[in-house]
């Protein structure tokens, strides 16, 4: 348990550190880079949220890291829609707002009500939960829908994009790609195939992610 | 949304699959060129104007009408971004550095790099993205004049075009760069004295660079007093005296003819050799020593003056190398 507890909050602090360092570089306050920044802050938060539910510390501290985890998840694909339509220029497109707003809505009940789970109990003296199926799949496909308008603003971008500005993207694409299909494997397919426990594998994928970002933003180059 | 003054100087050259390379030849041409481009008026309300280069190269006349459509544009406009060929974008880059100080709003140049091979043109594939970049270095208020060429932001006075195709094709000489293109746009703060913009029109180049010391025979009828060339500019390599005793004979015929002698490297003199005559610069980028050259022309013809001014940093040109 503090071994996967341990890896969940160094995750974090990969994540809460690289958000940092893009916020403090961000001089002339681009927006997309600003968006990055708070995704990677959420996905540091989530992981510490998918920490804290190994802990045990009582019955109300576990529901509010299951909550966490609903809400950072969802900031991490807010915020990368933000970043995916400000990326290099901005699209100006109606269905993000109304994307926006209704995945600012349903954070709202995740706060107040418990209707993404049915019970919390013990189990062989660990808390768990049990997942409201239904709810739960259809906040995830709302996720999907959100995943895939992203990566359709990215691609047509990479599409219509040359040189530098195209390897870029191309770079972004394939390491958030990655972290995204994970994540979303293990923390929302596996519930559905009885390996509930695997959930904690999650956050870790997003160290691609956090990998093709320092890439681009550390690599030297020959002069 | 920014409002964007776009002018096409040369180095337009647009490739694209479909339809091949697609320049601004005219001013009709503008609007087929930036429906290529509809990234630009997401970014901007973009503003264009065509200066017609002729055949000229780099033409003084033409570097004159930029100044002043950039001064009389400066109100209502947030930025400039200037396109010209990148075999002239560090003469004109500098120039205008001169020629417009501390400017109020970026001023940004960049340009297509279109290379003639084998009676074959290869299109520059960065170009387009070297054009988004320009817009988001204007967009970011960077109030400098600076060129944009694959991910690297250039301050003028230390641009050096390094190769002839590649991603990036200038570098700085000191490696110091205003802003790189790495996730996104990595602006480096600039420390920078707070003086009010100026723009100078006038700029003249009556002065000859010389990369070897001819013989003071060929050199009697450029020294001749009646000719309007007012300096001559020998480049050394470091720490050698090219023919220094030519040298003295060409600056005393200089001096009796009251022309200015000038001995040049961009590293520097282990000594200076040519104490109290021949004035001897150094740690400047020979592009840029040329347009401080036809700047300072500009201003004055007092020799004193010109000493003075050539010796002094003015604008933060003379490297630490």
């Amino acid at each position: 348990m503090w071994i996967k507890f341990s890896i969940l909050m160094l995750v974090a602090v990969i994540n809460v550190a690289l958000s940092f360092i893009i916020w403090k570089r961000n001089k002339n306050k681009d927006k997309a880079r600003l968006y990055f920044s708070l995704m990677c802050f959420s996905a540091g938060l989530w992981s510490i949220s998918l920490g804290l539910m190994f802990l045990d510390v009582s019955i109300f501290f576990y529901t509010l890291s299951v909550k966490g985890n609903y809400i950072f998840s969802t900031c991490i694909f807010i915020f990368f829609m933000f970043f995916c339509s400000e990326f290099l220029y901005k699209v100006k497109n109606k269905i993000l707002n109304y994307l926006a707003l209704l995945l600012f809505l349903t954070t709202l009940p995740i706060i107040f009500t418990n209707f993404l789970f049915k019970k919390i109990y013990f189990y062989e003296g660990l808390l768990r939960y049990d997942p409201n199926l239904i709810m739960h799949l259809l906040y995830g496909f709302f996720f999907l829908l959100i995943f895939f308008y992203s990566y359709y603003i990215l691609f047509l971008k990479y599409k219509n994009s040359q040189g530098i500005n195209q390897s870029r993207i191309l770079l972004i694409i394939i390491g958030t790609l990655i972290s995204f299909i994970f994540g979303i494997y293990f923390d929302w397919v596996v519930l559905y195939v009885n390996q509930y426990h695997l959930f904690w594998i999650g956050p870790v994928f997003m160290i691609i992610m956090n990998s093709s970002v320092a890439y681009l933003l550390f690599k030297k180059e020959n002069e | 949304m920014s409002k964007i003054l776009l002018i096409f100087y040369g180095g337009s050259g647009l490739f694209e699959k479909k339809k091949g390379f697609v320049l601004v030849e005219k001013e009709k041409d503008i609007s087929q060129w930036l429906g290529l481009v509809p990234e630009i008026s997401l970014m901007a309300e973009v503003k264009t104007l065509f200066i017609n280069k002729g055949r000229e190269v780099l033409d003084q006349k033409n570097i004159k009408d930029i100044i002043r459509i950039i001064k009389e544009n400066k109100e209502g406009v947030d930025g400039v971004i200037i396109l010209n060929d990148p075999d002239t974008i560090p003469l004109l880059a500098n120039q205008l550095f001169w020629q417009i100080q501390c400017p109020e709003q970026p001023i940004v140049i960049t340009g297509s790099n279109i290379i003639e091979q084998d009676n074959e043109f290869l299109p520059d594939l960065s170009f387009k993205a070297n054009l988004i970049n320009a817009f988001q270095v204007v967009n970011s208020n960077l109030n400098e004049i600076s060129v944009i060429y694959g991910n690297r932001v250039i301050l003028p006075p230390k641009i050096v075009r390094t190769k002839l195709q590649d991603l990036n094709i200038f570098k700085s000489i000191d490696k110091d760069y205003l802003a790189k293109i790495d996730f996104g746009l990595s602006i480096k703060t600039r420390e920078k004295e707070k003086k009010v913009p100026k723009y100078y029109n006038n700029f003249n180049y009556d002065f000859l660079f010389f990369n070897n010391v001819p013989s003071i025979e060929n050199l009697k009828i450029l020294l001749d007093k009646d000719n309007n060339l007012k300096i001559i500019v020998f480049k050394a390599l470091p720490n050698q005296i090219i023919a220094r005793e030519k040298l003295v004979n060409i600056f005393k015929l200089a001096r009796k003819n009251k022309k200015l002698v000038i001995f040049y490297n961009q590293i520097g003199f282990g000594r200076d050799f040519f104490k109290d005559t021949i004035l001897t610069i150094s740690k400047i980028s020979p592009e840029c020593l040329s347009a401080k050259l036809a700047w300072i022309l500009g201003q004055t013809k007092d020799e004193k003056k010109i000493r003075n001014l050539l010796k002094k940093d003015i604008q933060g040109e003379f490297l630490d190398l």
